[in-house]
């Protein structure tokens, strides 16, 4: 019976203009606040995934073809569907998103900007250090949820 | 009342080429009461009634086993289910509409989902995981 939402565990965002996406919990605050009378997760996720690149590509396109969009966000718990992936092998959790990047707007596309470039190099290099293979968590947050 | 085991067959004797169907009703109805009896457990346990405080249960860890009317949502059975498996806690599936649910709860309204975060005296906790291994 361990607790269900840890850091580093994939989920899927079911409501508000971020529905369908994939995301990673960073942090998670179980009590409310005054803010926030709701428990709460802080995501890391993706907004527009990278699009399918085939092998007559040239390697300019298949960069550009490879960017991620990527979103960060207080969520509510009740928003989200967690799913049997975690990542927290392949990524460091807490350099993924920052409680500080809220503060202003330019820190916060700072941030997204920054999180997008670490997916993108993640998914151009899949194969773990340590295991040798892709795992399939890599593999289940790298594909878009068609529904 | 909706009995949904189907029929186990009983084997007679040695001789072995013998099997035998027979419907155990008497085996489904006791299994039957039995839940009921242990859902008694309302008097001394802890538990959650209702679809949103078992999702709430279930993410905080405090959850020990979600039981399910029959006729929950075709897309609910199955998120309750999922949750469990992370969760790693047992489903029951309750022989009975979410009528019947409440009633043996000793509510006055319909149950579909509940979840048990203590058992109290009853062994209830302890002895759904045989029942739902066949499941």
């Amino acid at each position: 019976m361990g607790k269900l939402l840890k850091p580093g565990k994939v989920v899927i965002i079911l409501n508000g203009r971020r529905a369908g996406k994939k995301a990673i919990i960073v942090n998670t605050y179980e009590n409310p606040t005054k803010e926030k009378p709701f428990s709460y997760c802080l995501v890391a996720g993706i907004e527009k995934h990278p699009l399918k690149v085939t092998k007559k590509m040239k390697k300019d396109k298949i960069l550009k073809r490879s960017t991620v969009k990527a979103f960060v966000k207080y969520i509510n718990v009740n928003h989200i569907l967690p799913t049997r992936y975690q990542v927290s092998n392949d990524f460091e959790i807490k350099d993924l998103a920052n409680e500080s990047a809220f503060n202003t707007k330019h820190k916060k596309k700072k941030a997204v900007r920054k999180l997008g470039s670490i997916f993108k190099k993640k998914f151009l290099n899949p194969i773990n250090e340590k295991t040798g293979e892709v795992s399939k968590d890599i593999s289940f947050l790298h594909k878009k949820l068609y529904f | 009342m909706a009995q949904g085991n189907s029929p186990r067959r009983a084997s007679v004797g040695h001789s072995g080429k013998l099997l035998v169907w027979a419907i155990l009703t008497k085996e489904m109805k006791k299994s039957l009461e039995s839940i009921n009896s242990r859902l008694q457990l309302m008097q001394s346990g802890k538990y959650m009634l209702g679809y949103k405080q078992t999702l709430k249960m279930i993410r905080q860890g405090t959850t020990k086993l979600a039981i399910l009317a029959n006729n929950c949502p075709a897309l609910r059975k199955p998120e309750i289910e999922y949750y469990a498996m992370l969760a790693k806690i047992g489903v029951h599936h309750y022989s009975g509409n979410n009528i019947e649910l409440g009633t043996a709860c000793g509510k006055y309204y319909r149950v579909c989902t509940l979840a048990l975060t203590g058992p109290g005296d009853s062994a209830i906790v302890r002895s759904m995981p045989e029942q739902t291994g066949g499941e």
